[in-house]
């Protein structure tokens, strides 16, 4: 009310009806629309003459069942501009009869930063600032998607600087959809199959006719390694190190080249043996075995080697103190 | 000496395999970036205050350094110093306050 009263001051005085208008027949002249009554009809609240009658709340519709169908959200750092979008927004929802609640108002977020004063040094005198962001929600019921995306549609067009708008819908989707869909997708599968092809192979052969699958990339990357250790080996070649044998898929290059090295590894040192020794082990037991086990077995025999020696060692330093 | 050894030891065991299968396709994977300049590593990307140029004390929601900063919410946002008036062009730039 101090809202309208502020605006009356301002305004010229309204204009005297023209002649020949039947008074009976003119819309109600009222002070305030609250006046019509707690809950009045559309009809009556838009034919209500009321003074200042753009700056007033629009004709709220009845919910119908009181289903959500969505929230608009309104961001701003100015709360003026809110009011004026929010008073824009709710007049448009009410010309679709969607029914809106009133404004709501968000708790407000603060934003601080404190800095320092000075350019250099100084820490203890220091300044904050901050930034506010005012929030306000306007909830639909009711209204078919349609109608809302119609409206946000409208509000996106007429956006406002320095308001922004963020919009939560919920879309239904009719009883027995789980049954229907689960129906579609085993269609899907019971579709026939192209001629001489089996499912997995049409898969394969999709994969391998792609040009930039995984497999051809991991081809080009291995042989792009081993032409780089081409290279290496032969730069090699010129300076003192020893020559490498080519290479082999398993790899024992590397492993021979680590011997001159460091010649203090058990494992590696012994990599030929050890393959021996794991394909005999494996042989007898069964044939699921992973590629860590051989591993496993065949240190454990090359730990068996090593510390043989070491005990004869000890065993002979033992029976020298004795001796003497 | 032990007949089952130590997870840590099967956990070394296992890196060392790994280091052996791969070294390979680390090489060329190494040797793919190294061919790459400097200017393409996104670690040379460093913040700079847009105003005075000053590498520390950034803030980036801003891109100014924290004297700018303060310069800034002291003078352009604040309605005290500018003398113009506030109207639907200007008012974005009324952002931020003293607190």
């Amino acid at each position: 009310m101090s809202f309208l009263a502020w605006h009356t001051a301002e305004l010229p005085p309204i204009s005297p009806l023209p002649s020949g208008l039947d008074p009976r027949q003119l819309p109600v002249k009222i002070d305030f629309l609250s006046d019509l009554g707690p809950n009045p009809s559309e009809e009556a609240y838009a034919s209500a003459l009321v003074h200042g009658r753009s700056i007033h709340l629009p004709y709220i519709h009845p919910r119908t069942h009181s289903i959500p169908a969505g929230n608009i959200t309104f961001y701003s750092h100015h709360p003026r501009l809110l009011a004026l979008f929010t008073h824009v927004a709710s007049h448009a929802a009410s010309s679709l009869a969607i029914p809106i609640s009133k404004v709501i108002m968000l708790p407000t977020e603060r934003s601080l930063w404190t800095v320092i004063r000075a350019p250099f040094a100084y820490k203890k005198s220091q300044e904050n600032f901050e930034r506010k962001t005012h929030k306000r929600m306007i909830k639909a019921w009711d209204a078919d998607p349609e109608v809302i995306d119609r409206w946000v549609k409208y509000l996106e067009k007429h956006a406002m600087g320095g308001v922004g708008i963020r919009v939560t819908k919920w879309e239904r989707l009719p009883i027995g959809i789980g049954k229907t869909r689960l129906a579609r997708v085993k269609e899907a599968f019971k579709a026939p199959i192209p001629n001489g092809v089996s499912s997995v192979d049409a898969k394969l052969l999709e994969v391998q006719q792609e040009g930039d699958s995984d497999a051809n990339r991991k081809q080009a990357i291995q042989a792009l390694g081993e032409k780089i250790l081409k290279e290496e080996l032969q730069t090699f070649k010129g300076s003192q190190k020893p020559p490498a044998a080519s290479l082999g898929a398993s790899g024992n290059t590397l492993a021979t080249e680590r011997v001159h090295v460091s010649a203090d590894k058990p494992q590696v040192k012994g990599s030929p043996k050890i393959h021996a020794k794991g394909n005999n082990k494996t042989s007898s037991t069964s044939t699921s075995k992973t590629k860590a086990s051989p591993s496993y077995n065949s240190n454990s025999s090359a730990k068996a080697e090593t510390v043989t020696p070491a005990k004869a060692e000890q065993s002979t330093s033992a029976s020298a103190p004795g001796k003497t | 000496m032990g007949l089952r050894p130590n997870i840590r030891v099967l956990r070394d065991m296992k890196a060392r395999q790994g280091v052996l299968d791969n070294e390979v396709t680390r090489r060329a994977y190494l040797f793919v970036l190294n061919t790459f300049g400097r200017y393409t590593r996104p670690t040379t990307v460093k913040n700079r205050c847009y105003e005075s140029g000053r590498g520390r004390g950034i803030m980036s929601e801003f891109g100014l350094c924290r004297y700018q900063f303060r310069h800034l919410g002291n003078t352009v946002c604040s309605r005290k110093y500018s003398t113009l008036p506030l109207t639907a062009m200007n008012i974005d730039t009324f952002v931020i306050t003293k607190a």
